[in-house]
């Protein structure tokens, strides 16, 4: 057995450079062609003018990057999208941790049907989940209803802040759920059991020997939530409605309604530049410094 | 009743009839040759839902009965215009006919994405309602006018004008729909100045109904509201009320005094289509009297054309009240040029308060 292991990672020494770079040449010209190529040209496009004739006029301008960061409406649904990934992300750890541990250390012949229940909502496209959301949060459901009933007084749930984050937060807590579960498959949970053998709480076992092995998977699986929460779309257009306002749908907007493409391509380039930036910021502050 | 010739209802005449017997005759012709070689392929970007299913109903029985093959590309309006927009470049695009609204249509004829439509080789546009006669790159393929909606249940007495929901007895029971919001502006224009292109005496009003708690609901979701009392009016085409009221429910419309704007759709060939005379044809064919009729008992929108042949429960369901109501039409030209400025207005000052 301990042959086969270090033949196994001895194997990618006995592959030349060259012909690894030959073999995944032809991999890599696709996923340039396919998407960074499109990436780059739609780029350029945010350099563009906008013309209300023929819709966009070649230019190098860079206007349309400051009239987003100059104006204090596209700031606003900028921070509100960075502020509502941030609350999803937390809910979902919040969430999501606990049942990966369990599902981690549970022993249940039952544990394949947790785990194919977790994955089960995403044979269903985010759209129809929301359209799911919307029946269960309109006037006159049985949540609805039943508030009422207790309370004595209506409380609109639909086209709310708590509606979109529990919308952004159900879609994404499949996502993690499996990735913390991965995590914390690769933690030692004997360890456990021998800080509690050498006098420690479950607790304190739990905070200083599991939690700081799991951590960067936590991370992995926090930044995974936030980049999916920071380009979501059909939870604030649907449960949202079109008082509340992100980036996403912004974009698609500017995209579609108005016809602005250079800006369009302005609203893609800052949600992508912001999501990078605050994930490379975390990954430095959280990561690094372990 | 009397009602103004151009929005008068039409009837099946001998020339509709002539021309149903001739494609008849024609698709007869062919003989053993097969339909979809003899003419081709036309491929009609559309919405999805009822609309296509209306399209299927009325047009593509009719366009495979004589050769062609129909593909319906349905997607959102945005991603349709899109796709003509971004395809500009190519020498063939997607679509042979796209759906578009007049404003739409505007701006795509105005940026050159789209063909002159010729009169010769789609007969049926001299059958075009006068006032619908809109754009030389677009064919009317329905209209509605936008009437205030009400549920009798819930308001027994409805409002007569738009004017009259700036009253704090609707304070957040009027609802419009955010994807017409030219039309919502326009329509406050009519009521504050008797005039559609009093474009800052229109926004004055919307930021007052604004203020008094106006909501937001898409045109499928507003019936819900309404029903419930979540709202009591909404802004929305006379359509969606016959629709409503062929499934049973108690929903009544109301023509502002002011006057109507009429929501249009219609179709356009993009200028790189595939197949232009598969798309004149189905053009054509949208513009017969059949496939007016039998969309207009689908989807309860009126017919662009005088002599769709409307009876029983669709023509009285579709027939205009007496005293015929003020209609006015929108000026997609004039709309154009505002359009950035009212859509960055709307999107701020309206949805972002």
């Amino acid at each position: 057995m301990a042959e086969i292991s270090d033949r196994v990672r001895r194997q990618p020494d006995s592959v030349p450079v060259g012909l690894a770079t030959l073999l995944l040449g032809p991999a890599t010209a696709v996923v340039a062609m396919a998407m960074v190529i499109p990436l780059i040209a739609f780029a350029r496009y945010g350099f563009n003018s906008y013309d209300r004739i023929e819709l966009m006029k070649q230019a190098w301008d860079i206007g349309n990057y400051v009239r987003f960061f100059s104006d204090p409406f596209f700031l606003g649904v900028l921070l509100r999208t960075i502020g509502m990934a941030f609350l999803a992300t937390v809910l979902c750890l919040a969430i999501g941790f606990p049942i990966a541990f369990q599902l981690v250390r549970t022993q249940s012949r039952f544990k394949s049907i947790a785990v194919f229940l977790i994955v089960l909502p995403l044979f269903i496209s985010g759209t129809i989940r929301c359209v799911g959301w919307m029946i269960v949060l309109a006037r006159g459901s049985l949540l609805d209803t039943v508030i009422v009933t207790v309370s004595g007084a209506r409380i609109d749930l639909m086209h709310t802040t708590l509606a979109v984050l529990f919308g952004i937060a159900s879609f994404n807590l499949p996502y993690l759920i499996l990735t913390l579960q991965s995590a914390i498959e690769g933690v030692d949970m004997e360890l456990q059991q021998a800080a509690e053998g050498l006098g420690a709480t479950p607790q304190r076992a739990f905070w200083r020997v599991i939690w700081p092995l799991a951590f960067p998977g936590v991370v992995v699986a926090a930044i995974l939530s936030f980049v999916l929460a920071m380009n979501a779309y059909a939870a604030p257009v649907l449960l949202g409605g079109p008082r509340f306002q992100m980036m996403a749908p912004l974009l698609y907007w500017e995209f579609g309604t108005q016809n602005n493409w250079p800006m369009a391509s302005v609203v893609a380039f800052v949600i992508m530049g912001t999501t990078l930036l605050l994930v490379g910021i975390a990954s430095a502050l959280l990561l690094r410094r372990r | 009743m009397t009602m103004p010739k151009e929005l008068s209802l039409p009837t099946l005449n001998r020339r509709s009839l002539l021309q149903g017997a001739a494609a008849l005759a024609a698709a007869g012709s062919l003989g053993g040759i097969s339909p979809a070689r003899a003419a081709g392929q036309v491929v009609v970007g559309t919405w999805g839902g009822d609309f296509a299913k209306g399209l299927g109903q009325s047009i593509d029985v009719q366009m495979e009965a004589l050769g062609y093959k129909v593909v319906q590309d349905a997607n959102t309006t945005a991603a349709r215009n899109g796709k003509v927009i971004a395809e500009q470049a190519l020498p063939t695009g997607s679509f042979d006919v796209v759906c578009v609204q007049p404003g739409a249509a505007e701006t795509m004829a105005n940026a050159g994405l789209l063909e002159k439509l010729d009169p010769a080789k789609i007969p049926n546009l001299a059958k075009v309602l006068p006032n619908l006669r809109i754009s030389e790159y677009m064919a009317p393929h329905i209209f509605s006018p936008t009437v205030l909606i009400y549920n009798p249940d819930t308001l027994p007495e409805p409002p007569k004008s738009l004017g009259d929901l700036l009253d704090p007895k609707y304070a957040g029971k009027f609802a419009v729909t955010d994807a017409n919001y030219t039309i919502v502006v326009m329509a406050a224009a009519l009521y504050a100045a008797g005039d559609i292109h009093a474009i800052d005496k229109g926004k004055e009003v919307v930021e007052k109904l604004n203020a008094n708690g106006l909501k937001f609901f898409s045109a499928d979701m507003m019936a819900a509201p309404l029903q419930t009392g979540e709202i009591t009016v909404g802004l929305l085409p006379l359509a969606r009320v016959v629709m409503w009221q062929n499934q049973g429910m108690n929903i009544k419309a109301a023509f502002p005094q002011e006057g109507s704007i009429p929501y249009i759709d219609g179709m356009s060939v993009p200028k790189n289509a595939p197949n232009k005379e598969g798309a004149y044809k189905y053009i054509d064919v949208m513009l017969g009297a059949e496939a007016q009729r039998i969309f207009a008992e689908f989807m309860g929108y009126l017919p662009s054309i005088d002599d769709a042949g409307l009876t029983g429960k669709t023509a009285e369901q579709l027939t205009l009240p007496s005293p015929a109501p003020k209609i006015v039409l929108e000026d997609y030209a004039f709309t154009a040029t505002v359009q950035q400025e009212l859509g960055e207005w709307w999107k701020k000052s309206i949805l972002g308060k």
